[in-house]
């Protein structure tokens, strides 16, 4: 859930950076184009939203373009003021998953990196759900636990929607803390436990649906154990 | 030589040098050797007058046989006096034996002044069979160049062969060219100089207007005129005239430039004032009025872009598009784009059917109809492309809900949206008809045999390169 803005209007990157941490994503912000290709080749994002008229250095395209010659193949969405379809054409040839026109809806745009996010796990259902869990990447705002929205603080939003995205596969520590902090988060490697163990308070009795995989990380499971209050301490 | 060539009048002046000198050296050449000629073959007359003389003068003794020459029959008027003889020819001669060196010792009564120093004499050949030599160049005493005639004459009453031979020294005649030389050559130089001066004045002159042309135009660019105006030469007034018609039409072309932006600016503020009066009248604007208002303003904007493009793109409409091809990169975005509806694009027609006009035109028409009967469609979109008599025919159809016939003509109006929740649905479509329209071409709507909407794009046909 953690996502790379590459712009180099700050006011607009800001703007798009509190919309996405307010749909509880993690960001990570570049202001030129050679700073967003480190980032975007280095570290693990979940989509990309990218400017293609970078004015220093490199174009959106070229960054674009490396990326895809790395065998980087995260979502990458094209921002640009231009919405000639040769463009379009150009930039969805260079690997691009979609093309955003500015001025645009903030919502239109969390949507589209929903829809990426959820296609480039093979989801294709705008409902993403796991046993009693639901999360409706339409809305993006909650997680619902049998109809009820479960009261998650931003990171444990990300580390659940992680989960449910990836339901049934298990899920390395390190896998888990790319997607859940951006690199201005200060976080040191035990706080992974302590958010898994506040996600299975609030799970309550479906607390089993989170899973650890002891050695190997954590994983999401439909099916609940009947054991599944054998922890309760 | 290249400061002077950078000039129209340095080259015409250079050229008109170069010309003139090489004619003038010609020119100079040929008559100098035709004087010569001339000179030589007076020199030549001369001296065979003097061996005519000679021989006229000579007569056989009828008493004793011996070879004598009258001294009065020989000295004439002009043969007697160096300065009577307007060539200085001084000549040379000699009578004699045939076979025999004609030497300075001669019959009785013979006059040897005129016969060079005692230990040279003119060789000739043996038989000259009375015939009058042409001129037989041979060196002198002193090695000067001569001219030599002789004759051989059996004189009444005599019973041998008698030579005769005059000679000239030829540079007489040379002393003479070196003056007829030193004369042309100092006229001709200065006709070159007059040549070349009279040209240069010409050309400063006859290119005046031309000045006078780059300082109209610079009052014109300092705002002091606007048009070229005044009477020029024939040779320039096609260029005035031409300068005066770019002058027009770019006049033409910023005043509508500033109409647009006048109307752009207009049609811009409409929405701002909605937004100020309710900002006024309630503190807190509506969001959802906020973004109509916008998206308005939106439309506006990207309806006065698309114009200004076409405008730059009016003059090029030379160009050749194949429609298959960009129909084909068009697909594989759109598929991309749509990518989480499973939607099948189909492409029909003859793959060489070719658009007349920009490619970027084209794919902005198809990409709009391709992606409206993409949003639209359930499952399937399919462009046909096809001739129609000198026209081609581009029809993009969806298996979509269609689109009631009432609600067709709103669609084609300006910016007309029928389903706001879906961007750019009314919009693009204006923006087909536009850029057709400025084709000369056309948009028509219909119901499609997949069930949706049926677009059909009448377009300008790219001929068939010549086979």
């Amino acid at each position: 859930m953690r996502v790379l803005v590459v712009e180099d209007n700050e006011m607009v990157a800001e703007q798009l950076a509190g919309a996405l941490r307010e749909a509880n994503f993690a960001v990570d912000l570049a202001h030129n184009a050679e700073d967003g290709y480190e980032l975007g080749e280095s570290q693990d994002y979940a989509a990309v939203l990218l400017d293609i008229n970078l004015q220093s250095g490199m174009d959106g395209i070229s960054v674009l373009q490396a990326w895809r010659k790395k065998g980087r193949t995260m979502p990458v969405l094209l921002l640009t003021v231009k919405d000639r379809w040769t463009e379009k054409v150009a930039g969805l040839e260079a690997g691009a998953h979609d093309y955003i026109t500015k001025p645009y809806h903030i919502e239109e745009v969390l949507a589209r990196v929903w829809t990426h996010i959820r296609i480039a796990v093979g989801n294709n259902s705008p409902e993403l759900a796991c046993g009693p869990l639901r999360l409706d990447t339409r809305s993006m705002r909650d997680i619902l636990l049998d109809g009820v929205a479960l009261p998650l603080t931003a990171t444990e939003f990300r580390l659940l929607a992680h989960l449910m995205l990836n339901k049934g596969r298990v899920i390395s520590r390190q896998e888990l803390t790319d997607h859940i902090y951006d690199l201005n988060d200060d976080h040191e490697s035990n706080t992974l436990d302590v958010f898994i163990y506040k996600i299975r308070k609030k799970l309550g009795d479906h607390r089993a649906c989170l899973q650890t995989a002891p050695g190997r990380g954590y994983f999401l499971t439909e099916a609940v154990s009947e054991t599944s209050d054998g922890g309760t301490a | 030589m290249i400061a002077p060539l950078r000039s129209i009048s340095g080259r015409i002046a250079v050229i008109a040098a170069a010309l003139v000198l090489v004619i003038l050296v010609a020119g100079a050449i040929a008559l100098s050797l035709y004087l010569r000629g001339v000179l030589e073959r007076g020199f030549d007359r001369r001296l065979i007058e003097v061996l005519d003389g000679v021989v006229a003068a000579s007569a056989v003794d009828p008493a004793s046989g011996a070879l004598v020459i009258d001294r009065v029959a020989f000295f004439q008027p002009g043969f007697d006096s160096e300065a009577d003889d307007p060539f200085y020819i001084r000549p040379y001669w000699q009578i004699g034996q045939p076979g025999a060196e004609l030497g300075p010792l001669l019959p009785d009564g013979m006059v040897i002044s005129h016969v060079w120093g005692q230990d040279w004499s003119l060789a000739l050949p043996d038989a000259l069979g009375g015939e009058l030599y042409t001129p037989l160049h041979q060196p002198g005493p002193d090695g000067q160049p001569l001219h030599v005639f002789a004759r051989q004459i059996r004189l009444p009453g005599a019973t041998d062969w008698v030579s005769y031979a005059v000679a000239g020294d030829l540079r007489v005649v040379q002393d003479e060219m070196d003056q007829v030389n030193l004369v042309l050559a100092a006229a001709l130089a200065i006709l070159a100089l007059l040549l070349v001066a009279t040209i240069f004045i010409q050309v400063r002159v006859g290119l005046r207007p031309l000045r006078a042309i780059g300082r109209r135009l610079a009052d014109i660019r300092g705002g002091r005129a606007e048009r070229l105006e005044g009477d020029f030469p024939a040779e320039v007034a096609g260029l005035t005239d031409e300068l005066n018609a770019l002058l027009d039409y770019n006049k033409n072309l910023i005043e509508r430039g500033r109409t647009q932006i006048g109307d752009l600016a207009h049609s811009l503020k409409t929405p701002l004032a909605v937004m100020t009066n309710e900002a006024d009248k309630h503190d807190q604007v509506d969001a959802a009025l906020t973004r109509e208002q916008i998206g308005l303003m939106r439309d506006q904007i990207d309806r006065y872009l698309m114009r200004a493009r076409m405008a730059a793109a009016r003059d090029l409409l030379g160009a050749r598009t194949p429609v298959v091809p960009v129909a084909g990169s068009l697909k594989a975005a759109l598929l991309r784009l749509h990518a989480q509806r499973a939607i099948e694009i189909e492409i029909l027609g003859d793959e060489s059917l070719a658009f007349q006009g920009e490619r970027e035109d084209l794919s902005e028409m198809l990409g709009n109809l391709l992606d409206n009967a993409c949003t639209w469609a359930n499952a399937r979109v399919r462009l046909e492309v096809d001739r129609d008599r000198d026209s081609l025919a581009v029809t993009v159809s969806d298996d979509g809900p269609g689109l009631p016939e009432d609600k067709r003509e709103t669609v084609l109006a300006r910016g007309g949206r029928l389903d706001p929740s879906i961007p750019g649905s009314g919009l693009g479509l204006a923006i087909v008809q536009e850029i057709a329209e400025a084709y000369g071409g056309a948009v028509a709507l219909g119901t499609a045999d997949l069930g949706g909407l049926r677009v059909t794009l009448s377009l300008p046909l790219a001929e068939q390169a010549t086979p």
